[in-house]
């Protein structure tokens, strides 16, 4: 069962990412993204990554991809005329890139001789991503925080009329 | 536990003033200057740096929080290259703010952030710090640029250095992360791994240590991806630009220092070519595009570039003479490149007016004290003795001959006569043109004319005394974590 | 074979919920849309519906027909794709919900481990759906009525998750079934978690309020103000389709009560010497429902007396006072942990 589950949102999610780069309405492109994101939400609660997969939810789905619609929308963008899958330039350099880490990805977990680790006990739960966030990393959590003041400051110091 | 935030005292210190300014912005009244609150950083700045003087002349290396951060002589004399250009910038800043009317108390926060990222790139044990160290230094620059909002060129500026910024901690991102996949860790300790000879994924590595590099000398304006730096440097506020252009400077290379010599040696041959192409299209590129500037900051920032190719052959010669000539050079060019960049705030008006050559005609004749002071900084700039420019310059394409790389070395030698070019058009301007305007208005600034002063003061002291500052940096390098041995005593 | 059957039974339970969901769902939002006229016919000295049944209380059964019967329109110049699919995403996110709701002791669908924070993400798709819906009907209202939902469910989302961080740690768990037997002791009243602490006092207002402002309702309901907007969001809309958002919002309500009243309120506990005795935890679950129903009542009780608030005071109620309010609690909340441990606040004088 968890192997048809398992296919069905692996389907979805590249399904919607193809979506998100072949619609031509910024906005639909939008939605598929979200769409993209929920599927991958359900991939992390099939490896039993509560936590991650309830993350992935919130942030991208529900906070991410609510700007970037809300954004997008406020600009209401024309539909870009775009001549779809013609390969040149920028996009010759995204699909090298792209192909180069999918060539990498594939030759780090195919070759399966070890066979995969077994995940350790409490895999996936609250505590085992809280402990070593507030531990071991606990300086790069808080660093990660100036750069998110520094985002607000600066947004605040730069948009706002009369400071 | 392993939580020794004694070692990260400066930087805790800063966040927090940062905070305090950030703060202070909040419930500023619109219009007024926060002249109390500029003393405040200045003074503030000046006891850090005393206190970081102090802890470099410990002993030995020491690292905390779990292997993210690392305490060394290295980082500390690097820290203090950068609190010292902060020191600098921030004396001349509050007159230019004033000026252009974008006086907050942000600023000053901002900019201490920005130190605060950079210490943490110098202290970076690890990838992740490193990247982080970096961003948070990149963030508040991408604001600072853009602060002049009514002047076209500034949001411009700010936006250009943000996508583009953005664009390459992606790119380093995105390395880092291959490299990660491919040795299961970000230590810099792990990066000896990376030996060709005992490497099973040396494609992948390659491939993320190419990334990396690149995400790296993007920062330093090294050439393939310097093309922002003169768009970005002329329209940011001209406090900013000396400030990018040093302390960024400073940064960037540090953590160049970082990485290159966390790798192990088989894999230097392979890079070397590399280094040699990008230093090689640096210094043309540099010194080529500044012969056709007339804006000074223009042509400063193609300057700057220059300077990081430079800079850039003395690192490539993995020698200890490369190894000190880089830190005496990062610190004789803090000094030039902020001076210069004062003159020509004192020399500026309100909406960046009079910083073409043009509007430089006759000054020095008619400002004695900063027209000295302008020529003492390019002469230093083209490397003459006995100024600190020379010094740094003779260590470094020393480093190069013995290091058996003696073309890089005529090559680097042939672009500071490219150099003399541009630099002497400045010079000529200043004192051998008739003045080009009717009214002259008296150059305001009484923090810039200290900064200029300062800098001229320091420019000559480290051109003639250079025997002790070259002492303590070959301590830097043999007293941190690059050297083979320190690995092993680390608690 | 034995595998397939075991799978087969995991499916056909998690299908029985569901539908057994899905049916207390849409009974209880029809029955809130009968409540709410009641209470507001009531409020303004009126009787409110009482024509169909018994005391009008077949009215919504009446008025859902109606809707089921109403023709499907698609303003021409809409999206159509988006257009037809906003309102499942609103109703799924809503729906989705339900199953962590706890009605009793050991009665929920499944009691995720993340319980909590899962209401907290899925709930916010709804807001993604809000805003497919107004953007895809091509109308300037139901654009500003989305945008103004989105705008207004992201920033109270912030105040509702750090007041539900209070009980989490109060509770060191995020299963809602967890948090609620944390509640436990002090006669069964004292142990809830509104009375724990001065702290989780407080938070427990903030949370109620900005909960109340993230679905939504007035006095936060400025999405669907008719006064500027028509009817917001939902302006073209019709038939099945204004069905699907009405009854998430009515679901809303019921949801946002339940939780409050979960990790709040005690839950199912109660100072009773009965408790124990009846079968099924079936008393706790009375009681659980009896106390999201008073607050389903004051939520009601809220939208008839108070006016809307402008949009500035929206966002300033949010960020300048309830986020702030909400960490100070979080903040204050550890640090009595620390200093009292283990102890809730009326313990400190006596023996509980």
């Amino acid at each position: 069962m968890q192997a048809v589950f398992f296919w069905l949102f692996s389907a979805l999610a590249v399904g919607c990412a193809l979506g998100v780069v072949f619609k031509k309405n910024p906005v639909v492109s939008a939605v598929f993204l979200m769409g993209s994101m929920l599927a991958l939400a359900c991939l992390f609660l099939l490896l039993d990554a509560h936590f991650i997969a309830v993350i992935q939810v919130l942030v991208y789905a529900g906070a991410v991809m609510v700007l970037f619609s809300f954004i997008i929308m406020i600009l209401n963008l024309p539909q870009e005329e775009l001549p779809p899958l013609a390969l040149g330039g920028t996009r010759a350099w995204g699909v090298a890139f792209g192909a180069v880490a999918l060539l990498f990805l594939a030759g780090k977990f195919f070759p399966t001789k070890e066979g995969f680790m077994p995940t350790s006990r409490g895999f996936g739960d609250v505590r085992s991503i809280a402990v070593p966030l507030f531990r071991e990393y606990a300086l790069a959590f808080e660093l990660t925080s100036l750069v998110l003041l520094v985002g607000i400051v600066g947004a605040v110091l730069l948009a706002k009329r009369k400071v | 536990m392993d939580f020794r935030v004694g070692l990260v005292a400066v930087e805790v210190a800063l966040s927090l003033l940062a905070l305090l300014f950030i703060l202070l912005g909040a419930w500023q009244r619109p219009n007024t200057s926060p002249t109390g609150a500029w003393a405040v950083a200045v003074l503030a700045l000046i006891a850090l740096g005393g206190f970081s003087l102090s802890s470099s002349g410990i002993d030995g290396v020491a690292r905390s929080f779990y292997g993210l951060v690392v305490s060394d002589r290295l980082g500390a004399f690097l820290g203090l290259f950068s609190l010292i250009s902060g020191l600098l910038v921030l004396f001349m800043s509050p007159a230019y703010l004033s000026r252009e009317g974008i006086h907050k108390a942000e600023y000053y926060g901002l900019v201490f952030l920005s130190l605060v990222g950079g210490f943490f790139m110098f202290k970076a044990a690890s990838l992740l710090t490193l990247f982080l160290g970096l961003e948070v230094l990149s963030m508040p620059l991408y604001v600072l640029c853009g602060l002049k909002r009514n002047f076209g060129k500034s949001p411009e500026a700010g936006l250009k250095y943000f996508y583009l910024g953005a664009f390459f901690s992606a790119v380093m991102l995105y390395g880092i992360s291959f490299l990660y996949g491919a040795l299961g860790t970000v230590n810099l300790e792990g990066l000896a791994a990376l030996a060709i000879s005992s490497n099973r994924h040396g494609l992948m590595c390659a491939f993320g240590l190419a990334l990396l590099l690149c995400g790296l000398a993007f920062k330093a304006g090294l050439a393939p991806f310097h093309a922002w730096v003169p768009d970005v440097y002329e329209g940011a506020p001209t406090t900013i630009t000396a400030f990018m252009a040093t302390f960024v400077k400073v940064a960037a290379f540090g953590a160049l220092i970082r990485i290159l010599f966390s790798l192990p040696p088989d894999i230097l041959p392979v890079l070397k070519p590399f280094g040699w192409l990008v230093a090689v299209l640096t210094m043309f590129a540099g010194n080529l595009g500044a012969l056709y500037q007339t804006n000074i900051k223009r042509l400063l920032a193609f300057s700057s570039i220059a300077h990081a190719g430079y800079l850039l052959v003395g690192l490539l010669s993995f020698n200890a003479l490369g190894q000190q000539g880089v830190l005496y050079y990062l610190l004789a060019y803090t000094f030039m490149n902020v001076g210069a960049f004062a003159v020509v705030i004192a020399f500026g008006q309100r909406g960046e007016e009079n910083v073409t050559l043009d509007d430089l005609r006759g000054m020095g004749l008619r400002h004695p004290f900063l027209g000295v002071a302008m020529a003492l900084f390019i002469l230093s700039m083209i490397g003459i003795p006995p100024t600190a420019g020379f010094v740094g310059k003779y260590y470094l394409f020393a480093a190069a001959l013995s290091a058996g790389m003696p073309v890089l070395a005529v090559i680097g030698v042939l672009n500071s006569v490219i150099s003399l070019g541009y630099y002497l058009r400045v010079l000529v301007a200043l004192f051998m043109m008739p003045e080009a305007r009717a009214v002259i208005i008296p150059p305001k600034g009484f923090g810039a004319k200290v900064a200029v002063a300062a800098c001229a003061v320091l420019v000559l002291w480290f051109g003639c005394f250079v025997s002790s500052p070259i002492a303590a940096f070959q301590g830097a390098f043999s007293q941190s974590m690059l050297q083979p041995g320190t690995i092993a005593r680390l608690p | 074979m034995e595998i397939f059957l075991q799978e087969g039974l995991v499916l056909l339970k998690a299908a029985l919920w569901a539908v057994a969901l899905s049916l207390v769902m849409a009974l209880v939002a029809g029955f809130l849309t009968y409540l709410e006229r009641k209470v507001a016919g009531h409020m303004q000295a009126r009787l409110g519906p009482n024509r169909v049944g018994p005391y009008g209380l077949l009215q919504f059964v009446a008025d859902g027909v109606k809707l089921f019967l109403k023709e499907d329109l698609i303003p021409s110049d809409a999206d159509a794709p988006l257009f037809r699919f906003g309102p499942y995403l609103v109703f799924v996110g809503s729906f989705a919900v339900f199953a962590v709701l706890p009605f009793g002791e050991r009665i929920v669908a499944t009691d995720l481990n993340i319980g909590l924070f899962y209401v907290l993400a899925i709930t916010s798709i709804e807001t993604v759906g809000l805003l497919m819906a107004g953007w895809a009907s091509n109308n300037k209202w139901a654009l500003l009525g989305a945008m103004r939902s989105a705008a207004q469910s992201i920033s109270y989302e912030i105040p509702v998750g750090v007041s539900f961080l209070i009980p989490i740690v109060l509770a060191g768990s995020m299963s809602l079934q967890g948090i609620i037997h944390a509640q436990a002791g002090g006669f069964g009243l004292l142990g809830w978690n509104v009375f724990h602490n001065p702290f989780s006092l407080a938070a427990f207002f903030v949370g109620c309020t900005a909960m109340v402002a993230e679905i939504n309702r007035t006095p936060f309901d400025l999405p669907e103000a008719e006064s500027e907007l028509v009817a917001g969001y939902n302006t073209e809309y019709s038939g099945m389709r204004f069905a699907f958002f009405f009854l998430a919002e009515y679901a809303n309500i019921f949801v946002i009560s339940m939780i409050a009243a979960a990790i709040f309120l005690g839950g199912w506990q109660l100072p009773s010497p009965f408790k124990d005795i009846l079968p099924f935890g079936l008393v706790g679950s009375f009681v659980l429902l009896a106390k999201a129903a008073v607050l389903v009542f004051i939520v009601l009780w809220l939208r008839w007396t108070l006016p809307r608030v402008r949009v500035d005071q929206l966002m300033e109620v949010c960020w300048k006072y309830l986020t702030p309010m909400a960490l100070v609690c979080l903040m204050g909340t550890a640090v009595w942990m620390w200093a009292f441990p283990g102890r809730i606040f009326f313990g400190l004088f006596g023996t509980a």
